[in-house]
């Protein structure tokens, strides 16, 4: 506020709390009378206007002695000048309020869609499983007996992996004397028997593999990527073996080295979030160097780049541009040197690949999303990397996530359609989608069930959409895991920004009336939500909220 | 309706009040006459000069094209409005006390 005391006046707030106090002060009950005659601003500035006006013209228009007339006008005039003005300010308090409200959205928005990601992708890359451990100890408490329960999933995941194993044992034994450990034994019979369920998807993995192409695979964090590729990899190792297959991988995480072992002949990894950037870069062109230099038929497989190229691209231009050239280059020219790149990342946009989007065609899209972040999947579908389906669009795609028995699906530039991706063997020994390690030696025993409770996988299966649950009483938040899907479908129903309260999801659920859920017992999984950012109290009675989106 | 409207509606009839003031004291001080004058003549004068604006504006005149005034622009009307509203005020109080 200026200090010029006239000013000062005129911005006044007439009604602010102050100013009450003050005419109590002056006038005592009569003060409050006059506050209450005057309940909001606007109010104050209208009644000074009509005053004003009143004040200008009667005494003219009763033809009163002319100083009396003059006075009253220079009066009238002043109060409709600062009635006048304090109408501007609460004009301009209004947008501005207006203005601030959406601004808040957008960024509300944007921390859920951007920032979100980005900590769950850093998260994952720097901290993996032990993500877990962030979580409130009184929820892992709350979650923790459900624990035993859920180890049937991991067991039946294990039992395929086991048997995978064993038939891979068993080809050992018939003859195979070339074996140099147990990941060359899986991928030399990956291509035989491990991919047992003859889809139309591993018709298509053995037609990339055959006919080598330069490509890109973009998927959302945890989507699979990693695994498709691997798998990939043994295909094309089996058709084509004099290839020269260098990888290099921007993680760093020991977990998933056996995506690459047994079939890469160079593994060049750094573990980025660690690294400086000079150091990234400085280790890209040093890579580079080493696979140009490669001589004959050569593929590079270049993991996660949507970071790389960000940190490449600013620590170092020139030398990113130079990539880019040799690129274009091999996207034209590669093919008949059979010299290939497969990126792998996370984004498809063109401009955070680096390039033009004409540029970014060059590279064959494969995509893969999962129904287990729908949001990142409903992302990933709005670029125009890969087109949707024509019926149904993004809804069929996620129906296919659904169809798929590891809940994914996958565009190809083969078929150039989506198809459910089938179960593939998890080459990397750690299933990101449990958060657990699936042993390497085969045993017919169980798996031993880990002390330390996997919180962050029982939640996100437990909030998964439409996954299938097994039938048991098991409770968490006091609800089961149907009411909890029940109201997940619910929350996943309001636009981002919705208020809504926990009373109005209980009686919109048929089902949650009819099972006589309780808003108490709402109330423990509102509070989860709450701290997980999915949605916000908008008062301390905690009854009604805003859905911030995320579910 | 947005209080910005009756906030300028507000700001103009300071206008009328301005010609009105002016001619009371014009009555209570004669020599004021001489303002009331001067400044009837700059609004007339003010009108004049905005009518053969727009005539010639529409009729195309080439004199029009190099005006650097868009006469039928929210700042011409504005100003037209505080004129007139001027000019309104003081005729009005002259009928009024005269």
């Amino acid at each position: 506020m200026s200090a010029n005391p006239l000013v000062r006046l005129f911005d006044a707030d007439l009604n602010s709390e102050r100013n009450r106090a003050i005419l109590r002060f002056l006038f005592g009950q009569a003060g409050s009378a006059i506050a209450r005659v005057f309940p909001t601003r606007a109010a104050t500035c209208y009644s000074g206007l009509v005053t004003g006006f009143a004040l200008a013209f009667v005494p003219i228009a009763k033809e009163a002695p002319v100083k009396w007339t003059l006075t009253t006008t220079l009066i009238g005039a002043g109060l409709v000048a600062v009635s006048a003005h304090e109408l501007d300010e609460l004009q301009d308090d209004i947008d501005e309020a207006k203005q601030q409200k959406e601004r808040d959205r957008q960024l509300r928005l944007f921390a859920d869609t951007e920032a979100k990601n980005k900590v769950a992708e850093t998260n994952l890359l720097r901290h993996g499983y032990e993500l877990d451990k962030s979580l409130p100890p009184e929820l892992q408490q709350a979650i923790s007996p459900a624990d035993a329960e859920t180890k049937p999933e991991p067991q039946a995941d294990r039992a395929a992996f086991d048997a995978a194993v064993s038939s891979v044992q068993t080809g050992q034994q018939n003859g195979s004397e070339e074996q140099t450990g147990d990941q060359d034994a899986i991928s030399t019979t990956t291509i035989e028997g491990v991919i047992t369920p003859s889809t139309n998807f591993t018709t298509t993995m053995e037609q990339i593999a055959q006919r080598l192409i330069s490509m890109t695979v973009v998927g959302v964090p945890g989507a699979g990527k990693g695994m498709f590729v691997s798998n990939l990899l043994r295909l094309a190792r089996a058709h084509h073996p004099q290839l020269h297959i260098f990888v290099m991988e921007g993680k760093g995480d020991a977990k998933e080295a056996g995506y690459w072992q047994g079939v890469a002949d160079d593994i060049r990894s750094i573990e980025g979030l660690g690294a400086s950037p000079v150091s990234i870069v400085a280790w890209i062109n040093g890579c580079l160097e080493d696979f140009k230099a490669i001589e004959g038929p050569k593929l590079l497989v270049f993991d996660e780049v949507t970071y790389l190229y960000k940190v490449w691209q600013t620590t170092e231009k020139d030398s990113f541009e130079d990539y880019i050239q040799y690129k274009i280059g091999l996207s034209s020219m590669g093919d008949s040197l059979d010299n290939y790149i497969w990126e792998i990342g996370q984004v498809s946009n063109a401009k955070d690949l680096g390039v033009t989007a004409g540029i970014r065609s060059l590279f064959k899209p494969i995509a893969i999303v999962s129904n287990h972040d729908r949001r990142a999947a409903n992302a990933l579908l709005a670029t125009q990397f890969v087109p949707l389906p024509e019926e149904g669009g993004k809804k069929a795609v996620m129906n296919m996530c659904d169809l798929s028995p590891c809940g994914r699906a996958v565009y190809d530039y083969v078929n150039d359609c989506w198809q459910p991706m089938p179960q593939l063997p998890n080459l990397s020994g750690f299933d990101r989608d449990t958060r657990s390690f699936a042993d390497k030696e085969p045993s017919a025993s169980p798996a031993p069930t880990p002390n330390q409770p996997d919180v962050r996988a029982d939640l996100e299966r437990l909030l998964s959409v439409e996954a299938p649950e097994p039938a048991r009483e098991v409770k968490q938040f006091g609800l089961t895991a149907e009411q909890i899907s029940e109201v997940q479908k619910r929350l996943s129903s309001l636009q981002a920004g919705t208020i809504s309260s926990v009373k109005r999801i209980r009686e919109n659920s048929r089902l949650l009336r009819e099972q006589g859920v309780t808003q108490a017992d709402l109330a423990k999984l509102f509070d989860y939500l709450a701290q997980t950012g999915a949605i916000e109290w908008l008062a301390s009675d905690q009854r009604d909220f805003k859905y911030l989106g995320g579910l | 309706m947005s209080h910005r409207i009756v906030s300028k509606f507000g700001y103009y009839s300071l206008a009328g009040f301005a010609g009105s003031a002016l001619v009371q004291l014009a009555v209570i001080w004669p020599q004021t006459w001489i303002a009331v004058v001067a400044l009837g003549a700059i609004a007339l004068l003010y009108f004049a000069f905005l009518l053969i604006c727009i005539k010639g504006v529409l009729k195309g005149a080439r004199w029009a094209g190099v005006l650097n005034f868009n006469v039928l622009g929210v700042d011409a009307i504005e100003s037209t409005g505080i004129v007139l509203f001027f000019v309104v005020g003081g005729v009005w109080t002259c009928l009024q006390i005269l």
